[in-house]
């Protein structure tokens, strides 16, 4: 019963992605149809359209195995090695210091509003 | 044949994540990521095998990457569970993944110029501190390598976690929820388990700047490729 509600789930996950998908392709929209369909989710939960146990076990089922799904890109990279050559101490300077700058300020921004809100 | 690649570019993919997770646990060490090592692995396979075998496997791994759509859809539940934080906190979670994700590209693009940086590794890296299943889905759209995202990505989740609360604390950024909306911007889901070892409630705020942050540079992404082309 248990495995049923995940598989069903799972055919509602995969039923909005495509749909979203279609949405892009037939509209010609510049988005990414997994964002979109992240976004239309967060809005159905939120104006509870559809209740989070419709969707609980075969989403958290994703997430949970979502690494395996990134080793093909991830592997592929040998494929763009080419595009990196000569610029790999570059790319990674730029990396860390983008990083670096990125959190200090998200940090820092976090704080001071924060502690405004205090009263 | 087009079956029998699917089929097998999927038991190869699970074996070698399961295998790599093992290793991982074995070795214990957090910074030897099963994805990393997996990656690591199965890339040194690849380079060491004729190139047909990594275009079979790329053809074969279809229907894998077509799951990463309902996935990245997935990701609005931990951010549903973490609604009562954004309630909470809202100025203080949309400015600091602004301020954030906004100095972040400019850092990329201003300093990536300098040292002469091709523009599409710049895009790439304007892509690290988005969750990978949005930076992938965003790589399509602005025509960036996906491989050379995904590592940039993996890059901005394990360094950022490993040196951002030291980072933090040095600048006396004290308050969980701060740290947890810098760590979560950033480093996204890495990131987030870090914040989430801190305290639950850095781990919220981790979870809502993921995702706000994953809508803020999408959105701009989307647009800068509009006007860019």
């Amino acid at each position: 019963m248990a495995l049923l509600r995940i598989c069903l789930q799972l055919v509602v996950l995969g039923v909005l992605y495509a749909g979203c998908q279609w949405l892009v392709a037939r509209l010609g929209l510049p988005v990414p149809p997994g964002l979109l369909a992240l976004l239309v989710l967060i809005g159905l939960l939120l104006s509870r359209v559809v209740p989070e146990r419709a969707v609980d076990k075969g989403g958290d089922l994703l997430l949970k195995y979502l690494p395996v799904i990134f080793l093909p890109p991830g592997i592929g990279v040998i494929r763009e090695l080419h595009t990196v050559r000569g610029h790999g101490l570059a790319l990674a300077a730029v990396l860390l210091g983008s990083l670096v700058v990125g959190q200090l300020i998200a940090g820092l921004v976090g704080q001071t509003v924060v502690n405004r809100e205090k009263p | 044949m087009r079956a029998l690649e699917i089929l097998g570019a999927t038991a190869f993919t699970a074996a070698l994540y399961w295998a790599c997770s093992r290793v991982q646990k074995a070795i214990g060490l957090s910074l030897l990521h099963p994805l990393l090592l997996s990656v690591l692995a199965g890339g040194t396979l690849f380079a060491l095998l004729p190139p047909v075998w990594l275009d079979a496997y790329v053809r074969g791994s279809v229907v894998l990457l077509w799951l990463l759509g309902p996935a990245t859809a997935a990701l609005a539940l931990p951010f549903y569970r973490q609604r009562a934080f954004l309630i909470e906190h809202p100025w203080a979670a949309v400015l600091a993944a602004l301020a954030g994700c906004a100095s972040t590209v400019t850092v990329v693009w201003s300093f990536g110029s300098l040292l002469g940086l091709p523009p599409s590794l710049m895009r790439a890296a304007s892509l690290k501190s988005v969750t990978l299943p949005v930076a992938l889905g965003l790589a399509q759209v602005t025509h960036t390598e996906p491989g050379i995202t995904t590592v940039c990505v993996f890059t901005s989740g394990l360094v950022g976690s490993a040196i951002g609360p030291a980072l933090l604390s040095r600048i006396r950024v004290r308050s969980p929820v701060a740290r947890g909306l810098a760590l979560g911007t950033l480093s996204h889901a890495i990131g987030t388990a870090r914040a989430l070892e801190e305290s639950p409630l850095s781990g919220a705020a981790g979870v809502v700047a993921l995702t706000l942050s994953a809508v803020i540079l999408g959105t701009g992404a989307i647009v800068l490729s509009m006007i860019f082309g």
